[in-house]
């Protein structure tokens, strides 16, 4: 009886530690109260990114409803950038490879650069990167309409004389689930990073 | 006079530290901050975006321009190992004459060997020599 308790414990144990943690769902949230059974009862109403529309560079709008029910990796770049756009555009390489065929995952690259990076421009940076996932979507829209994006995902992208290329723009991989909740931060330059996003990625998948 | 020994090592310990750490390898250093983002942290390149370096033709080939070309960048198309690249490479004005000599010695020696080694001198020249 000892042994039988024993093994059972140890194995509700491994069961427990096997099971993936949930990932944080992000952003300030709001709280909706409503009366059900004569009781108050607070709903909470997470944060999710605002809506946009922009040109993809397979010359399709591409929105929210792109991504509607798929787990999103999203980075803003622009293909002029000589400094860290090519670690980002190598590192969303690796996710998209790793996701090839993934019909619930999606991938968004926002372009910041709307005056150089026209539609056919995109598309060749496309071609040249060999993409092969048919989910990753370059896109264009204004710049002013860009930045007001970037801050709905609370990033940072701005016009910036100094630097490389006229603009600085964060390097983070933002992470959103099906329900554009945005559900992690990643340094797209960081190998590490990277590796945990695509473990997150994984985690989301399994969540729908 | 009793500790004068001791101070005196001490103070060539602390002399030999503030010149600098020789451990320290500023061909890496400078490859990673300058070419690594587009040609990779092993010289692997990116997909037809920008070439790799490992077993380069065009490389190898230029060698002797190769501080130019740091120096000054590339426009247009180029061709490397049969494969048409046509991405700008942005030129990095402020490097040193030790800077491009420590750059090139270190894709020599880490990336692609038959690059040759180069002294100082030999970058000096051929910096003069650019335009």
């Amino acid at each position: 009886m000892r042994w039988i308790l024993l093994i059972s414990i140890v194995c509700s144990l491994i069961s427990c530690s096997s099971k993936k943690k949930p990932l944080p769902i992000l952003g300030q949230h709001d709280y909706v109260s409503r009366t059900e059974g004569g009781k108050n009862i607070a709903d909470t109403v997470y944060y999710k990114v605002p809506d946009f529309s922009f040109l993809g560079h397979r010359s399709v709008t591409i929105n929210k409803k792109t991504i509607e029910g798929k787990v999103t990796i999203v980075d803003f770049f622009f293909t002029t950038c000589p400094t860290i756009c090519p670690v980002m555009s190598r590192n969303m390489k690796k996710i998209s490879q790793e996701f090839l065929g993934t019909k619930n995952m999606a991938m968004l690259s926002f372009s910041i650069d709307a005056i150089h990076d026209s539609v056919p421009v995109l598309n060749k940076y496309a071609s040249k990167l060999n993409v092969e996932n048919e989910n990753w979507h370059f896109m264009v829209c204004e710049k002013k309409k860009t930045f007001e994006l970037a801050k709905g995902f609370m990033i940072s992208a701005a016009e910036d004389k100094d630097a490389p290329g006229g603009v600085i723009h964060s390097g983070a991989f933002i992470l959103l689930d099906g329900q554009q909740r945005i559900r992690g931060y990643y340094e797209g330059t960081k190998d590490e990073d990277v590796a945990k996003a695509i473990a997150d990625i994984k985690t989301l998948l399994d969540e729908i | 006079m009793k500790f004068s020994l001791p101070i005196f090592f001490l103070t060539i310990i602390s002399i030999m530290n503030g010149c600098g750490d020789s451990n320290r390898d500023y061909g890496s250093e400078l490859y990673t901050k300058h070419c690594s983002n587009c040609h990779g942290i092993e010289g692997q390149g990116l997909q037809d975006l920008y070439p790799s370096l490992k077993g380069a033709d065009y490389l190898i080939e230029n060698q002797k321009d190769l501080a130019c070309l740091i120096l000054y960048g590339i426009e247009g198309e180029i061709s490397v190992n049969g494969r048409k690249f046509n991405e700008k490479m942005p030129s990095i004005p402020h490097l040193s004459h030790v800077d491009l000599t420590n750059i090139i010695n270190y894709i020599s020696q880490n990336i692609e060997p038959s690059v040759n080694r180069v002294t100082l001198k030999t970058i000096k020249n051929r910096v003069y020599d650019c335009k």
